[in-house]
């Protein structure tokens, strides 16, 4: 895959960024910035929280970047980065004992295969029903549908984003796809 | 362009290509080439459909940030990280840690109905804390149909609220922290000292102040609220594990409440969630809407005004002072500390006698 810009790869891009070079930090940031912020908005309903932990995560970047290892996939790398740091402050924030309204509803209320079948008797929007059926995947098998289908990330890169083995990924997906077929 | 033979909802997934036309982002020439592809094979519409309707439900697990918000958070990351600038004292703006410092505070517990046959109820709670407490309480009942004045010996002063209790030591000299137990509800106002914390126990809800006013309220009920309308308090439960470092700290720490927030107490399970404050109609005393600000005001209006929101008889002698105005903002203080400014502008002394307070003054020229 081809580096954004004017650079010709991904190692060169990291590497003038590794450098100090303030264009090359900007453009991976201005590049990645959506992605990374709808990927982080899976782990918190709170625009404010996924924005803090960007702006840590990049300002954390700059500082340690003489010391961060080389990359061939700016994505992967700080689609790893990312998910380790939202699910780093996620443990912080349960772990203070209290919670704001936003970040109460990052956890999903548990949904059951019935009230599903309940609400598609009422309701033959095929978009409707197919957002159910996501909503009912369990949250790991979701984000590895959501890496390879959306990011378009494959086996070995979410393998990396989601700290799991390849085996993993593919059984999350395969699971996921044979529950959305079966279930249509 | 392509020659496969589409079968499976996972050979659609799997094409980029495919993707890419859902999501928008194809070329015009691939854009045709879809366009084309469901025209020439209606058999496919439906596996079709449902490929499609999966990348989009996909995409719909997300949330797009704001296009105007995307900018200026680059650029707070780019001036956090500018060479010319020491990082640490712009690195982190942008967390939601600058809560404003003001002077007023209002703080309202409120509660839902019912409560669970495991849990001790409010005024267990509060009989349980005034027999524990280190120094001897005094306790004012108000159950009467009005509200009630009660003064403390630092100066504070609270706003009883009817089928409510207060517990509070006849004088705070014997421990740092001033400490007072309340069950139902009362408006506080804090006589400011950032060396003695004030701490009000209400149900199982702590809250500490340096120096401010609220409202506490705390019933029979299965919730309970914390609701701040200018100010900072900080509130914790008393099952919290640091609730000893907390209570004898000089800063407010952990969970702090700014202008216009209310924390939501869940007694079944424990829970602490603080939200904004969703309508200024929560604030119904008269004493939690500012009506101290007085310009070129008479002095019987001033008076009244403060019975009004103190429900305390003043007693002077109008003719007297017929000629006297005031011209003060008065919002912040405890009772006592209006009276004292009202009297050194108007040059007349105050007493208290028997829960009335009577105005002495030579008038006004």
């Amino acid at each position: 895959m081809s580096a954004p810009g004017n650079y010709p790869s991904d190692e060169l891009l990291w590497e003038a960024f590794k450098r100090g070079d303030r264009l090359a930090f900007r453009q991976i940031i201005a590049t990645y910035y959506t992605s990374l912020f709808r990927f982080g908005s899976r782990y918190s309903k709170s625009s404010a929280f996924v924005e803090d932990c960007l702006h840590d995560l990049f300002v954390y970047l700059w500082d340690r970047r003489e010391y961060v290892g080389p990359t061939n996939s700016i994505r992967k790398y700080l689609f790893t980065s990312f998910r380790h740091k939202l699910l780093l402050e996620l443990q912080r924030t349960h772990r203070r004992g209290w919670v704001d309204e936003e970040e109460a509803q990052d956890v999903a209320p548990d949904q059951t295969i019935e009230d599903f079948f309940v609400y598609i008797e009422t309701e033959q929007l095929s978009a409707q029903k197919i957002k159910c059926l996501i909503d009912l995947l369990p949250q790991r098998q979701q984000e590895a549908l959501y890496l390879r289908y959306y990011e378009s990330m494959d086996i070995d890169q979410i393998a990396h984003v989601m700290n799991i083995n390849r085996q993993s990924v593919s059984n999350h997906l395969h699971k996921a796809l044979s529950f959305l077929r079966e279930s249509w | 362009m392509k020659s496969f033979d589409h079968s499976d909802l996972h050979d659609f997934l799997g094409d980029p290509s495919f993707r890419d036309w859902v999501y928008g982002r194809a070329t015009p020439d691939e854009d045709d080439w879809w366009q084309l592809y469901t025209m020439r094979h209606p058999e496919k519409a439906a596996l079709l459909g449902q490929a499609r309707e999966t990348l989009l439900a996909l995409e719909q697990t997300t949330v797009l940030p704001d296009t105007d918000r995307i900018d200026s958070a680059i650029d707070n990351i780019m001036a956090a990280t500018e060479p010319t600038l020491s990082p640490d004292s712009v690195a982190h703006t942008t967390w939601q840690t600058g809560w404003a410092v003001a002077a007023t505070l209002l703080l309202l517990l409120l509660a839902g109905w019912g409560w669970h046959l495991n849990q001790q109820r409010p005024v267990t709670v509060y009989k349980a804390l005034v027999a524990d407490a280190a120094v001897p309480m005094q306790e004012v009942h108000n159950d009467g149909p009005k509200s009630r004045l009660v003064l403390l010996a630092d100066g504070s002063s609270v706003v009883l609220q009817p089928d409510s209790r207060i517990s509070y030591p006849t004088n705070f000299t014997a421990q740092r922290n001033r400490e007072v137990y309340l069950t139902g509800e009362a408006f506080f106002e804090v006589a400011k000292n950032p060396h003695r914390p004030f701490l009000v126990y209400a149900d199982k809800l702590i809250t500490k102040v340096l120096g401010t006013s609220f409202t506490v309220r705390a019933m029979d009920k299965e919730a309970v609220e914390v609701l701040v309308k200018t100010g900072r308090v900080s509130v914790f439960t008393h099952d919290d594990e640091q609730r000893t470092d907390k209570v004898a700290s000089l800063q407010l720490t952990g969970l702090v409440l700014a202008p216009n927030q209310q924390v939501h107490f869940n007694r079944a399970d424990g829970h602490l969630m603080r939200t904004l404050v969703d309508s200024p109609a929560r604030l119904d005393m008269v004493i939690q809407r500012p009506v101290f600000d007085f310009n070129n005001t008479p002095v019987s209006a001033v008076f009244d005004a403060l019975t009004n929101a103190y429900g305390v008889e003043i007693i002077y002698d109008a003719d007297v002072m017929k000629n006297c105005y005031l011209t003060a903002s008065l919002d912040d203080e405890p009772l006592f500390e209006k009276l004292n400014m009202i009297c050194r502008t108007l040059d007349a002394q105050y007493e208290q006698m028997d829960g009335k307070l009577i105005i002495s003054s030579k008038g006004c020229p």
